[in-house]
């Protein structure tokens, strides 16, 4: 369990080096193109899906805190402000990419090794798997990050839409105590964690489908596997995030 | 004829810059937002104070006066002596209302968030100065109060537990002390009974005695109203005797000259009859005599003497001693 582990910790830092390693890459149209078009299908076609988790988040957090709690605006805009912004927000963001595109790309870059050789109208460009990988680490990262700043933006609007309605306040007085209780670094920081869970899913999923024997019996396991993966990874990264803090 | 790449569509490479430029613009306006709220981009005014123990303090707490929040916590600093200098940056405007004996204290209270609330204090002379210095001091947590709680009892539960233990040690002794004490308490009962029975006696008889008492009392009223009727009458006695006092000794003095008078004539008639009555009395007896015998001789006489009842037998006198008996001619 442990080699296997270490093993597979190993392979994604590796994958994760070897895009880095290839970032001179994006100077080619055609890996720049793949990036446009990673960022399309994981940031702008997921963005309706993660507003309205966001929104619904946002308001759930108010109301249960609010039932918790009582109507203690200061306890519950630092829930809001702490486990929507630098916490659950994020983490919520993650888990809607690894189930949208983690596993999307696992099935995508298997297939394409399987059928590497095959004339694809899509990738029929891409010659060598670094021009794989690197596009689609840094598509699913900067999507993420992206996704990120917008899931705070609707989950602090709705919170505070929700608040003032429960407590019968305004949405300024609402706005001031959650500007009061935030600090302003959560804000990158939870972007910055939001780019480091979308880089480690891309990573994942690359590595997970780039390994698969030459069966198509084994792109399902290669899914599986990398939503596996990336699950692990993000809630291992979001554990060290919150050591890190805590220490 | 191949579908066209999505990257290759200019539309798509504008909403993805669109898109980014936004989330950037979001992120952007929250930092700015939070910072411009914590008074990030404006002036502040410092103060400190040094506590030995800064447990609930970080930096970034709440700094309120008044409960309304006007700062926060900005540095910790672990001095040489061990003791914690806190730096409070504050707005400008509550800073120049402190006085020279501000001081700030810790409140905590439950679920909320630690926060240092700022005394402005009463002195005449404002806090001036750079980072001037103030007083600090704690307010209570519930831990603290049962830790306080905590070291109050716990002496007492140790002296608890010993006599427990020196009790559970002499239990036999114990027992026999219960049974004695059950003992006397029986007969305390029996005595309390026995007082409860003499006192009711007793307050039957103070009730008896009470009762005559109380007639005595009315008897005596009574007597008393008697009296003072018959002081009353004598009163009206002596006032009648007053009244006639007078009269009757002048009356008396009267009778007593007439007495007097009487008494001279009953000399004056006793001495003219002591001449003559040894004459008469010398001629008295004679004649006495002389009828003695006629009587006896009518008596004797018949048909007198038939007529006549015959005389009583002389009856003995009961006592020879009784003087009077003797004396009694109709006896002999």
């Amino acid at each position: 369990m442990i080699s296997v582990t270490s093993r597979l910790a190993l392979g994604y830092a590796a994958m994760l080096a070897h895009a880095f390693t290839r970032r001179g890459l994006l100077r080619q149209d055609a890996v720049r193109g793949a990036l446009a078009r990673q960022i399309h299908f994981t940031g702008v076609q997921a963005l309706p899906y993660v507003s309205v988790v966001a929104l619904l988040f946002g308001a759930v957090v108010v109301t249960q805190a609010l039932a918790l709690l009582g109507p203690d605006n200061e306890v519950v805009l630092k829930a809001v402000v702490w486990g929507g912004i630098r916490e659950l927000g994020p983490l919520v963001t993650a888990l809607l990419i690894i189930v949208r595109s983690g596993v999307a790309i696992a099935a995508e870059v298997a297939l394409m090794r399987l059928r590497s050789g095959m004339s694809d109208d899509l990738w029929r460009e891409i010659d060598h798997e670094e021009e794989v990988v690197l596009p689609r680490v840094l598509g699913v990262a900067v999507s993420a990050a992206m996704l990120v700043a917008y899931f705070q933006s609707f989950a602090i609007l709705a919170a505070l839409l929700a608040s003032t309605v429960t407590l019968g306040s305004t949405p300024e007085a609402e706005l001031e105590h959650f500007l009061t209780g935030a600090v302003w670094w959560q804000v990158p920081l939870s972007v910055l964690k939001g780019f480091v869970f979308g880089a480690g899913i891309g990573a994942i999923s690359c590595y997970h489908a780039m390994h698969i024997r030459d069966d198509i019996s084994a792109v399902p396991k290669a899914v599986v596997a990398a939503c596996i993966g990336s699950l692990s990874f993000v809630i291992a990264a979001d554990l060290f995030v919150v050591l890190l803090f805590i220490a | 004829m191949p579908t066209p790449l999505p990257a290759r569509d200019p539309s798509i490479r504008r909403q993805i810059v669109g898109l980014l430029i936004v989330a950037g613009l979001l992120m952007v306006a929250l930092v700015v937002a939070i910072a411009t709220r914590h008074d990030m981009f404006s002036k502040k005014a410092k103060m400190h104070f040094v506590t030995e123990n800064a447990t609930g303090l970080a930096p970034g707490t709440t700094v309120r006066l008044s409960g309304y929040h006007i700062g926060s916590v900005s540095t910790m600093t672990l001095q040489p002596d061990l003791k914690v200098r806190v730096t409070l940056s504050i707005d400008t405007e509550p800073f120049a209302s402190l006085r020279g004996d501000a001081s700030a204290v810790l409140v905590r209270e439950q679920l909320r968030a630690p926060a240092i609330e700022i005394r402005p204090g009463k002195g005449a002379d404002a806090l001036a100065g750079d980072d001037p210095l103030i007083a600090y001091s704690r307010g209570n947590t519930l831990t603290e109060i049962a830790d306080d709680l905590r070291e109050r009892i716990a002496p007492i539960l140790a002296d608890v537990k010993e006599i427990t233990g020196t009790v559970r040690s002499k239990q036999g002794e114990i027992a026999a002390v219960i049974e004695n004490a059950a003992s006397a308490t029986r007969q305390l009962a029996d005595t309390t009974q026995q007082l409860r029975a003499l006192a009711g006696e007793v307050r039957g008889r103070v009730g008896t005695l009470g009762a005559q008492a109380q007639g005595m009392l009315a008897e005596a009223n009574q007597a008393v109203a008697r009296t003072g009727n018959l002081v009353g009458q004598a009163q009206k006695s002596l006032d009648t005797v007053n009244a006639t006092l007078p009269g009757l000794m002048h009356k008396s003095s009267e009778m007593l000259d007439q007495l007097n008078g009487v008494a001279r004539d009953a000399k004056t008639i006793s001495a003219s009859t002591a001449a003559s009555v040894p004459g008469l009395l010398r001629s008295v007896t004679p004649l006495v005599d002389d009828t003695r015998d006629m009587v006896s001789g009518i008596k004797q006489a018949w048909p007198v003497r038939s007529l006549l009842p015959p005389p009583p037998s002389p009856l003995l006198p009961i006592d020879s001693l009784d003087a009077m008996i003797l004396r009694d001619a109709s006896i002999r």
